[in-house]
């Protein structure tokens, strides 16, 4: 498969769960602590999605879309926000800022492998 | 001495005794009977005051240690609003630190256990993956080439026990020659016999020829020579094919009682290796039968351990539940400190509006179970404004 899929929560066992069952279906996975840290390491190379939280330090998940889509090369890249955020005007917030699905925490596996293979590019 | 109030509830009666003296005065002829009722009016009248007043009396006392009881609880209450106060702007940001404190402290646990987890998942993965690749089958099938490896080294075997089949055979044709040698020996012994005979009797005829057969009598004395030197080669030759057939004789009996032995070896440890091939696809058999085994128990304990992941999942939940709690008291705790602040100034109206600090610990809640705990009995209109945990909503 061989496709990159970049992480974003500020929890290592969120992070853990997600990375476990994404490389587990062969996906390429790299993390990242917030949304600062994701922007550092988006060095240009291809990310087919981005699974991001929203409650983070030094820069919270919304921002860190928008940011994204600024970037002409990941303004395509879709964008699947996981996160324990259940109100409905955040969600709003986030299709606004260019996300493609909302996940609400805990989550299962398979429900997210299911979201990750419908949207990847 | 009676008291102005006193003196006012009599003052009905000394109306009536000086208008009784007034009359008298007035006119002599007013019979004293008429008098009575006046002075009766006057002295019921003073009589009711009397009572209105001792009554009033008892009731403003009443109500002035009611006053002075509400007073000392008044003051009591001031106290122990400062108490409360100092309780609450005291304990709370302790409260608010230990809550801190175990939000930290649960993170760093659950993310450390996290990480060990998922380390053990990868090393489960890899021992997976390397099994896999050496392959319990591969085993297997390395016995089977070792097998047939072994069978092959057994028919170059018993090839090499028909080239030593061959080789006797040989060694057989070979005593048959000697026995045709040993015949033509003997045969060359008889040819020298006969030729020496004849060259004795043709020394005879030489030396009856005189002279003349002075020469003849020399070639037959040659003749004579060679056939004696003839019929002894003969005889070495018969001698030599005798040791050759000999020794060619003990080379087969030898070479038979080998060739019994090799192939009871043969026998013996072909059954032998059998007898060990079998026991290592028994093995094999068994061994495979246990990587199956612990290969399902991996995959059961790998599968384990990822669910334990999933179901550490609440941490991230407890964590942001926790952190809005410690906001939410330091926010409470500013409040009342400008509120105490306004209070030791004089001022006794508070500031605070709970409606907006509740208001606003909504707009902080970030998971469906603190809007769930927010206020319960309305949780049919915050599930509308909710989605529910582990749902997907695409955009």
């Amino acid at each position: 498969m061989d496709k990159t899929i970049m992480v974003v929560d500020d929890s290592a066992s969120i992070r853990q769960v997600v990375a476990i069952a994404l490389k587990g279906a062969g996906y390429k996975v790299i993390e990242a602590c917030d949304g600062r840290d994701a922007l550092a390491k988006l060095t240009g190379d291809k990310i087919h999605l981005v699974i991001s939280d929203v409650n983070m330090p030094n820069m919270d998940g919304i921002t860190f879309v928008k940011e994204l889509k600024q970037n002409p090369r990941y303004k395509f890249t879709p964008v699947i926000m996981l996160t324990t955020e259940a109100g409905k005007d955040k969600m709003a917030e986030g299709k606004a800022a260019g996300a493609k699905a909302w996940v609400v925490k805990p989550f299962q596996p398979p429900q997210m492998l299911d979201a990750v293979a419908k949207l990847i590019m | 001495m009676l008291r102005s109030d006193q003196w006012l509830a009599l003052s009905p009666l000394g109306v009536a005794v000086l208008s009784a003296v007034l009359l008298i005065m007035v006119s002599a002829s007013v019979p004293y009977w008429a008098l009575l009722p006046v002075l009766m009016l006057g002295s019921g009248l003073s009589w009711l005051a009397w009572r209105c007043l001792g009554r009033l009396q008892a009731q403003y006392q009443e109500l002035q240690a009611h006053l002075e009881r509400e007073h000392v609880y008044a003051e009591h209450c001031h106290t122990n609003l400062d108490r409360l106060l100092s309780v609450w702007l005291q304990v709370v940001p302790v409260w608010g630190r230990h809550v801190d404190s175990c939000r930290d402290m649960g993170n760093e646990a659950i993310n450390a256990l996290s990480i060990r987890f998922a380390e053990l998942v990868q090393l489960i993965a890899a021992t997976r993956a390397s099994s896999d690749s050496a392959g319990d089958s591969g085993h297997l099938d390395t016995l089977t080439t070792d097998k047939a490896r072994l069978q092959q080294l057994f028919d170059k075997m018993k090839s090499f026990d028909a080239t030593t089949d061959l080789l006797f055979d040989r060694i057989g044709q070979l005593e048959s020659f000697a026995a045709d040698l040993d015949q033509m020996a003997g045969s060359v012994a008889s040819i020298a016999e006969q030729t020496n005979m004849l060259a004795l009797n043709a020394a005879i005829e030489a030396a009856r020829a005189g002279d003349a057969g002075r020469g003849f009598a020399v070639v037959a004395q040659e003749v004579r020579e060679l056939s004696t030197q003839s019929g002894e080669t003969g005889r070495h030759i018969a001698g030599k094919i005798a040791m050759v057939k000999e020794a060619m004789h003990a080379i087969t009996s030898s070479a038979g009682d080998t060739r019994e032995q090799e192939d009871q070896t043969l026998d013996e440890g072909e059954q032998f290796i059998n007898e060990v091939v079998q026991h290592l696809e028994e093995r094999a058999d068994k061994l495979i039968a246990e990587g199956e085994q612990l290969l399902a128990t991996n995959m059961e304990v790998s599968g384990q351990i990822e669910q334990v992941l999933v179901e550490l999942q609440f941490q991230d939940r407890v964590s942001q539940i926790l952190e809005q709690v410690s906001g939410s008291m330091s926010q409470l705790t500013d409040m009342l400190e400008a509120d105490e602040s306004r209070y030791r100034s004089g001022e006794r109206e508070l500031s605070m509006n709970i409606e907006a600090l509740l208001q606003d610990m909504k707009t902080r809640y970030t998971t469906v179970e603190q809007h769930r705990q927010h206020a319960p009995t309305q949780q049919n209109s915050d599930n509308e404004e909710t989605a529910d945990a582990g749902s997907i909503s695409f955009f």
